[in-house]
């Protein structure tokens, strides 16, 4: 073959590759959705004691919910969030 | 060998016809047009699938509260309740003018929403408001993408086709925040803008307020290392962002002016360089209003002479948006912290502060 040829052969090919190289690359490296969980804080309002669980539907900062473990003091939600967990 | 020559000559007829066809006639801004096009018209689904799964988010919100026809009270409100801005070319009482209007279109839209919705806590009014105003927002974006898509292609304006095939991604991020927030909304979980109402109930240690000072605006009043500390955030856990400059204009009258400081705590846009969850301390009113509340903040600080801080969390749109997250949190909690090195540097001891926490205190009491 003419080596001319040959190489607008290669030219070509290599330019469709760099022009699509990119959108493969992102295409094969998407990441998997994180693992997200929702979580409410708890706080004692007297000894400062903390307890991190599940959110609960009803859930709002202020919201006055139980008692303490540790003295029986009202506890409230002082925090709402989402935490993102690892994979797995 | 003559075969081979025969191809190069073709190659090079070809690459001259080509050169010819993008120089000289309009054939690739057609097929730009076209490609373009049809990038937009595929995003279009996309938004398209989103204001559908919004429709039915808040249709079914209603139907869990006892709305009859829910479908009916959502039609009757996307496509009304707009608001025509003032003349701003004369400038002067334009403030007076943006807040007349703004107070009757809200005044408007909390009476559909009550006689839709008839006697129930007013929090609840509040988000249904906003699911609302959510759904609206979606509606609006959908009918400007198609109007621009329409226009381009009926005056073959590629040119603005293609400016709005680049916007694409931006906007479908935006509109997904927007539909995301439904989730938060109706259910009532923190969103990223509630950082300001969150700093403001801790600084009052998750207590009660001590009254309304203004509609869907509460006061509390704490003691924090000997100084008197007046704390303002809209009235929750509803969806609410309740009206912190006349509250704050209030307040500081009701005590002649004698405040040592002001300081305004809210979300901020971030830039694209900057990272997340950023706590920033500067001087102003930082509140995202269309004028009427921020101008109150201001005038009553310049009136008497009151010095103004702010102190702002960085995030994106998609994260103001968004159900709070722990990095949020977290910032919140710095700019808590922030708060008080301010209080305590530079309110002297049996002294007055004011602190307003803005934003939409969805799921913070």
């Amino acid at each position: 073959m003419d080596p001319l040829l040959t190489a607008l052969l290669i030219l070509s090919a290599l330019l469709i590759l760099t022009t699509l190289l990119p959108w493969i690359l992102a295409f094969t490296r998407k990441p998997g959705p994180a693992r997200e969980e929702l979580v409410s804080v708890l706080r004692c309002s007297k000894c400062g004691y903390e307890e991190i669980r599940k959110y609960n539907k009803g859930d709002y900062v202020g919201r006055p919910v139980g008692s303490c473990p540790r003295d029986g003091s009202r506890m409230v939600i002082k925090a709402i969030y989402v935490e993102t967990l690892p994979q797995g | 060998m003559e075969g081979v020559d025969n191809i190069v000559s073709y190659l090079i007829v070809l690459l001259f016809l080509a050169s010819f066809i993008m120089n000289f006639t309009d054939i690739p801004q057609r097929i730009q047009l076209q490609r373009y096009s049809s990038f937009v018209r595929r995003r279009l689904y996309q938004l398209e699938e989103l204001e559908v799964d919004a429709r039915r988010k808040a249709v079914s919100y209603m139907s869990s509260l006892g709305v009859s026809e829910p479908a009916k009270v959502l039609e009757g409100f996307v496509n009304n309740f707009f608001l025509i801005r003032p003349v701003e070319l004369e400038p002067i009482d334009i403030i007076r003018r943006y807040k007349h209007l703004i107070r009757t279109r809200e005044s408007s839209v909390r009476d559909y929403i009550r006689t839709v919705l008839g006697k129930v806590e007013r929090s609840i009014q509040y988000s249904v408001e906003t699911v609302l105003e959510v759904v609206s927002v979606i509606r609006l974006i959908n009918k400007l993408v198609r109007h621009y898509l329409e226009l381009g292609l009926k005056y073959n304006n590629w040119i603005l086709v293609m400016q709005l095939a680049i916007q694409m991604p931006e906007i479908v991020e935006l509109t997904k925040a927007y539909a995301n927030s439904l989730n938060a909304f109706t259910s009532g979980i923190p969103i990223g803008d509630s950082v300001g109402p969150l700093v403001a109930k801790m600084l009052s240690k998750w207590g009660e307020p001590l009254r309304e000072v203004v509609e869907g605006t509460d006061l509390y009043e704490v003691e924090i290392e000997g100084r008197r500390v007046y704390i303002i955030k809209a009235s929750g856990p509803g969806s609410n962002v309740g009206w912190p400059g006349e509250a704050l204009e209030k307040v500081i009258e009701e005590v002649g002016g004698s405040v040592d400081r002001i300081i305004t705590v809210d979300a901020a846009l971030k830039l694209e360089s900057e990272e997340s969850g950023e706590v920033a301390y500067g001087t102003g009113a930082a509140i995202g209003d269309i004028g009427p509340e921020k101008i109150a903040i201001e005038r009553v600080a310049s009136k008497y002479s009151i010095p103004l801080d702010a102190v702002v969390v960085k995030m994106s749109e998609m994260e103001a948006l968004s159900p709070l997250s722990k990095k949020l949190y977290e910032a919140a909690v710095k700019a808590y912290e922030e708060v008080l090195r301010v209080i305590r540097d530079k309110v002297r001891e049996g002294n007055r502060v004011v602190v307003v926490g803005v934003g939409n205190t969805v799921g913070v009491r």
